[in-house]
């Protein structure tokens, strides 16, 4: 039997029991030739402690924008603001950048999209992998790191270059430095698996969560694939336009989805097909969708009013979950 | 590496049979040929025969040809026809005097302009980078010949005893003396080299600032100091050994003019004076001998290209195993 003990509310903070991440109200904005692009807006949402966080959205939705703006690494010429964004009941906004450079990587670990691209392909991959875990590991240590990941057969290759391996072997390098050799309490993964072979695909995932299992980290997984989501995510949020449009426990987002675009993205997946669903791709194009001044999903939802067009919902609460819409509710 | 070497001097060579043939048959085009140097004004027919003979230039085209080629492969390369000088001889002083000022030239100015270039990357957007594009951009596109003669005119008339404006000191006329000697031809020899590496280079490191495994280091934790002389600067000096393969034309091509220019008695002097006297021989020798510097030079880099970039090499194994 499991007695849950209840901390008094003072002492939260001091045990690390609040949510790990508190985002409120970021606003990433790049600056381009064709103006200003408001990539993400006004994103709120909570990472609580040891979940597996899902964030889910169409190409160009903002996720890696919000991702990238988490650990302050986002290109020159681009802004955040926030009301809130808080690690670990710490501000990350106002820290200066040499204490952000010590965070990342030991505090928050990156799991990035393109494998392949993320060594430098003029250096021999041990060297690197020395260099990217702060030069404090051995030889040994590294193999042992190695080993640990599933790739304790490549002991004697680590004098080769990245264009050497496969997408599925760096990708499994890059986790054991970003997660296993100094356990960051929080890994973001973005879209770790999109650019791996199939069959490779899931072993990754499965090395991730495996690693989580053992280490005990928060995971915030961007992904494409709801599939993955059902499987893995405790919760999930959704983005449309560079809004979080839905976030809600995995469960209640499956079986009940209410906003529209949510529901569009449900009926779109293959699995609902299979069941002999009639395939229902999302008309229309996310492009410029950010750029609305009402809700960002009003050129393509079939319960648009006028007041969508204009007006731009705020997130409230609705059946449980956080949701942007201002007609929000079940299939009818 | 060492077939990789092979192959590509394989390359070179035919090049350079190549540069000896053009050069074969543009002195046989030319107006007024080698005897020249031999005959006064208004040559009797007759006299001018005797020296066709003498020279061997009454045989068919195609057996002077074998007889140039077979000559310069046996370094057999004849005496000056004005002075009677060995060519060799000739050719050994001034190959000297040349190979060091374009030594001198291209490291001075290349590690000047990868300098410029990386810091400008590591300051994007403030001060210094400004200066750097701003002075790149003007030494790449001042005439070295222009500037070399505004050169000469400040350091000859209006700074006199400042830089020696003409002429070249050799070792035996003291240390200080040569060096200063060597500054100003070699000053007006590489500043557009190094505008173009400059550029190169910090554009290359720019580039790969933006490259995943930049943001992928910078989320472990990386130092910004890393990041540029490790990884951005490892990576952008790829491209911009290119450029510099491409600039060694300037450094070599380029002496011909400047050497004019300062007065320098070096083999690109040899060549103007040279041509000008007729001398064939010479003018061969010196032609072939720029050449070849040359094509060793790009051999050079191409050989560091392969050493830096493992990719290429990889590439070439692969080829040459299947
Ligand atoms: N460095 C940048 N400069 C300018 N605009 C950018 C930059 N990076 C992303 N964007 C734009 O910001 C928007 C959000 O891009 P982002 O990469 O965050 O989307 P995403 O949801 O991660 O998409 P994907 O699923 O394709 O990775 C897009 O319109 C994109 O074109
Ligand atoms: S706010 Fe209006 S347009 Fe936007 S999703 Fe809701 S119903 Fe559709
Ligand atoms: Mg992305």
């Amino acid at each position: 039997m499991r007695t849950v003990v209840e901390l008094p509310a003072g002492q939260a903070g001091d045990t690390g029991a609040g949510p790990l991440l508190e985002v409120s109200g970021l606003d990433v904005t790049y600056r381009t030739a064709r103006g200003l692009l408001p990539a993400v807006r006004d994103v709120s949402f909570r990472v609580e402690r040891g979940e597996v966080f899902g964030l889910v959205g169409e190409s160009g939705s903002g996720k890696s924008s919000l991702v990238t703006a988490l650990m302050r690494l986002l290109p020159r010429g681009s802004e955040i603001t926030a009301d809130r964004l808080e690690f670990d009941g710490t501000d990350l906004l106002t820290m200066p950048e040499s204490r952000m450079r010590r965070l990342r990587g030991r505090e928050i670990g990156l799991v990035p999209q393109r494998p392949m691209t993320s060594l430098s392909p003029v250096t021999p991959v041990a060297a690197q992998l020395r260099r990217l875990t702060g030069g404090e590991v051995d030889d040994a240590r590294l193999h042992e790191l190695l080993t640990d990941v599933g790739l304790g057969g490549l002991k004697a290759r680590l004098g080769d270059y990245p264009f050497q391996f496969s997408g599925g072997q760096l990708q499994r390098m890059l986790i054991a430095v970003a997660v296993l050799a100094r356990e960051p309490s929080l890994v973001l993964a973005d879209e770790p698996t999109t650019t791996l072979d199939a069959t490779v695909q899931a072993q990754v995932l499965r090395l991730l969560l495996d690693l989580r299992e053992r280490l005990g980290n928060t995971v915030l997984l961007v992904t494409h694939d709801l599939g993955v989501v059902a499987q893995v995510c405790d919760r999930v949020g959704v983005m449309y336009g560079g809004r979080l449009v839905e976030v809600a426990p995995t469960r209640q987002l499956f079986e009940d989805p209410q906003h529209p675009y949510t529901r569009a993205l449900l009926a779109a997946m293959p699995s609902n097909q299979a069941r002999g669903e009639r395939l229902r791709p999302i008309p229309g194009t996310v492009s410029g969708a950010q750029l609305l001044p009402g809700c960002p999903f009003a050129p393509r939802c079939d319960r648009a009013t006028a007041l969508c067009w204009e007006v731009d919902p705020e997130p409230t609460e609705h059946a449980g979950r956080t949701v942007r819409c201002h007609h929000p509710g079940s299939p009818a | 590496m060492l077939s990789y070497a092979i192959r590509r001097a394989g390359g070179a060579a035919v090049v350079l049979l190549l540069v000896l043939t053009m050069v074969f048959l543009m002195l046989h085009a030319a107006p007024g040929g080698p005897e020249t140097a031999y005959l006064g004004n208004n040559p009797t027919p007759e006299k001018r025969a005797a020296v066709l003979a003498q020279l061997g230039l009454d045989r068919p085209l195609w057996a002077q040809y074998l007889t140039f080629v077979g000559s310069i492969l046996t370094l057999d390369l004849g005496s000056s026809l004005t002075t009677g000088t060995p060519v060799s001889e000739l050719l050994a002083d001034r190959m000297l005097v040349t190979l060091e000022l374009g030594l001198v030239a291209f490291v001075v100015w290349t590690a000047i302009g990868m300098l410029a270039g990386a810091l400008a990357a590591a300051r994007r957007g403030r001060a210094l980078d400004a200066v750097v594009r701003v002075g790149s951009v003007v030494a790449l596109s001042v005439p070295s010949f222009w500037l070399g003669l505004i050169l000469v005119l400040v350091f000859g008339l209006y700074v006199p005893g400042v830089l020696p404006s003409s002429g070249w000191a050799t070792w035996d006329e003291g240390v200080g003396e040569h060096l200063r000697s060597i500054v100003l031809p070699a000053f007006t020899l590489g500043i557009s080299a190094a505008g173009v590496i400059a550029r190169t280079l910090r554009t290359s490191m720019i580039e790969a600032l933006d490259a995943d495994h930049v943001t992928f280091g910078r989320s472990l934790g990386l130092n910004e100091r890393t990041i540029l002389s490790r990884i951005a600067l490892r990576n952008a000096v790829i491209p911009t050994v290119t450029v510099i393969g491409m600039m060694l034309g300037t450094f070599i091509g380029g002496a011909v003019l400047i050497e004019n220019v300062f007065n320098v008695p070096g083999v690109g002097q040899l060549v103007v004076s040279s041509f000008l006297a007729h001398d064939y021989p010479v003018a061969i020798a010196a032609t072939v001998w720029t050449a070849g510097t040359f094509l060793v030079a790009t051999l050079v880099v191409d050989l560091l290209y392969f050493a830096i970039d493992p990719r290429i090499r990889a590439q070439f194994l692969e080829r040459s195993t299947r």
